[in-house]
């Protein structure tokens, strides 16, 4: 699949990333996809979130957890520009993806988010068939030849589960899936493009518990061949899936970062009394 | 407990009130509608014939038919959407896609629509012969009188289309936006198939609206009750044969009230076509 694409995945060769080091530090050891430095969002000059600073891995899950309204999707929208569509809002300091510089003005936004895949809360697939679904992102990027795109289509959907469920009805509505399918649907409408790193944006909350279930399983299977940065309200399910863990908190209006880790040392091993707290359910 | 009982037998009547203000109100509309209707048709349906629709009029309407009438009909019609549509749908798209801050230009062309769809038509025809008819050079023709037109359903078709606009949620922007779409194409794949419904309802109201327009028409594209053979022609629309035949013309009534048969079925259809192709393309697009 990656080849039919032709894009380039800088340092998926240099894999230090297999180490596998539950409770490895988050920084220097391992191979970092997405680095933010001191990254501050706002909104019409009222800040959200400051000084920002962690490292995404190569092929592991970053869970951003914290209370609500302490900018975890403010952060998440930041890594792939999707800031630029909320008016009056500014990020600030730096995220550098590979060689490109995220918040460049000259940045190619649509080339990045190529490569950077987003999915959201509530499942949000395009009113047209599964099918148009996922071939209009492929169009979109270039890719015109039908066979290339079919095979591509069916990839994507194994690659969430979803193709025997569907591939008697590719022609069909994808409004008229379940909610768990639909949200399946956009992760496979997110890999159709071959991302280097997927931003989910608790893309649970809006299912079901079996569905969610699903879902949950599903991130846990991109591990590996993706770099997967999720927000989740859940901390049981931060604890289930992630690889390390960013905690944000509110702090004097803002968020701001509160500890950076390890799964396993934020959740039995916090060092910071906030997420001590938080973790145990003291807090939050 | 008696209190309990009178306030129930109190709101019995008030429920029967009000039902029979309600109905009585409903039964009004659609009688005054078939009156109107039918005593039209009653005076035109005698006159009414296929010869009526194929022959050209003589002796100043009150014999022949009004083939010439429908054919200009039509020809301003399609010069009225020709300019209307890909006007109308810029600007719905500048106003809810690219404006939507709030900005200065979004609420200046805002309150220009507003104060367009309130101008009486009669202005409209004066503007449109002296801006088409006389600074443009084309004069009493079928051209001026369609474009005038357009201008006065220009809002109709504005608002309705940036309604359909609006109506697409913003989880779809968002959506494309992540994958990587860029504007143009978001606008052009996602954005504009599920504004056509709303574009259909502008269409039906402004056909509606231009169909039955007779001032605006009596400045631009005139009164010639030939066949049209350019658009440089002036063509004579059925709302002005009907004026003429009720107004100017003795006896001509019987055929006023055919013409004015005709011209209620067109609209009908026209409104039933929307109609049907509103709900096809919110069916196909999925977005209700």
């Amino acid at each position: 699949m990656s080849e039919m694409l032709r894009i380039v995945k800088p340092g998926r060769l240099a894999g230090s990333a297999a180490s596998g080091l539950a409770d490895a530090p988050i920084e220097g050891t391992e191979e970092s996809v997405l680095r933010l430095d001191d990254v501050a969002v706002s909104y019409n000059g009222r800040l959200a979130v400051r000084e920002a600073t962690f490292d995404v891995n190569q092929g592991k899950i970053t869970a951003l957890i914290g209370p609500s309204g302490c900018g975890k999707s403010s952060l998440l929208q930041s890594m792939n520009r999707l800031t630029d569509l909320i008016p009056g809002a500014q990020v600030e300091g730096k995220i550098q993806f590979g060689e490109i510089d995220v918040l460049a003005p000259e940045t190619d936004v649509p080339f990045l988010r190529r490569r950077v895949g987003m999915i959201f809360q509530k499942p949000n697939p395009f009113p047209m068939s599964i099918r148009s679904n996922l071939g209009l992102p492929l169009r979109e990027h270039g890719v015109r030849d039908r066979h290339q795109i079919e095979a591509t289509i069916e990839a994507s959907l194994r690659e969430v589960a979803l193709w025997k469920e569907v591939q008697d009805r590719l022609d069909s509505p994808a409004q008229a899936l379940s909610g768990g399918q639909q949200q399946r649907l956009c992760i496979a409408r997110a890999l159709v493009l071959q991302p280097e790193v997927i931003l989910l944006d608790e893309p649970c909350s809006a299912l079901d518990p079996i569905a969610s279930g699903v879902v949950e399983d599903l991130v846990s299977s991109l591990r590996g061949n993706f770099s997967v940065v999720i927000v989740t309200h859940n901390l049981a399910q931060a604890r289930r899936i992630a690889d390390n863990v960013v905690v944000l908190w509110a702090c004097g209006g803002a968020g701001c970062l509160a500890e950076v880790g390890s799964t396993r040392q934020i959740f039995e091993n916090p060092r910071d009394s906030i997420t001590q707290d938080y973790v145990n359910g003291y807090r939050g | 407990m008696p209190r309990t009982l009178a306030l129930a037998a109190g709101s019995r009547r008030g429920d029967r009130v009000l039902w029979l203000v309600v109905w009585g109100v409903a039964i009004a509309t659609v009688g005054l509608f078939s009156w109107v209707v039918g005593d039209v048709g009653l005076r035109g349906m005698s006159e009414l014939s296929i010869s009526f629709l194929r022959e050209s009029p003589t002796n100043a309407g009150r014999a022949g038919g009004i083939a010439p009438i429908l054919v200009s009909t039509g020809l301003i019609l399609l010069v009225c959407l020709g300019a209307a549509i890909p006007i109308g749908v810029g600007s719905a798209a500048l106003l809810a896609e690219f404006a939507r801050t709030d900005g200065a230009l979004g609420r200046i062309v805002r309150v220009s629509l507003d104060v367009l769809s309130g101008v009486p038509s009669i202005v409209f025809g004066l503007f449109g012969n002296v801006f088409f008819c006389v600074t443009l050079g084309l004069g009493f023709s079928i051209l001026s009188g369609g474009l005038t037109l357009a201008c006065m359903v220009l809002p109709l078709v504005i608002r309705a289309t940036e309604e359909g606009f609006r109506s697409v949620p913003d989880d779809i922007r968002q959506g494309a936006a992540a994958l990587g779409f860029s504007r143009a194409s978001t606008f052009v794949k996602l954005l504009l198939p599920a504004a056509l419904p709303g574009l259909g309802v502008g269409l039906a109201l402004g056909i509606g609206r231009a169909l039955a327009e007779t001032a605006a028409l009596l400045f631009t594209s005139g009164y010639v009750d030939r066949m049209p053979t350019s658009l440089s022609d002036s063509g004579r629309a059925l709302s002005i044969h009907i004026y003429d035949l009720a107004m100017n013309v003795t006896g001509g009534e019987p055929r006023a009230c055919a013409t004015a048969l005709v011209l209620v079925a067109i609209l009908i259809t026209a409104n039933m076509a929307a109609a049907s192709l509103t709900t096809r393309a919110s069916s196909a697009s999925g977005i209700r």
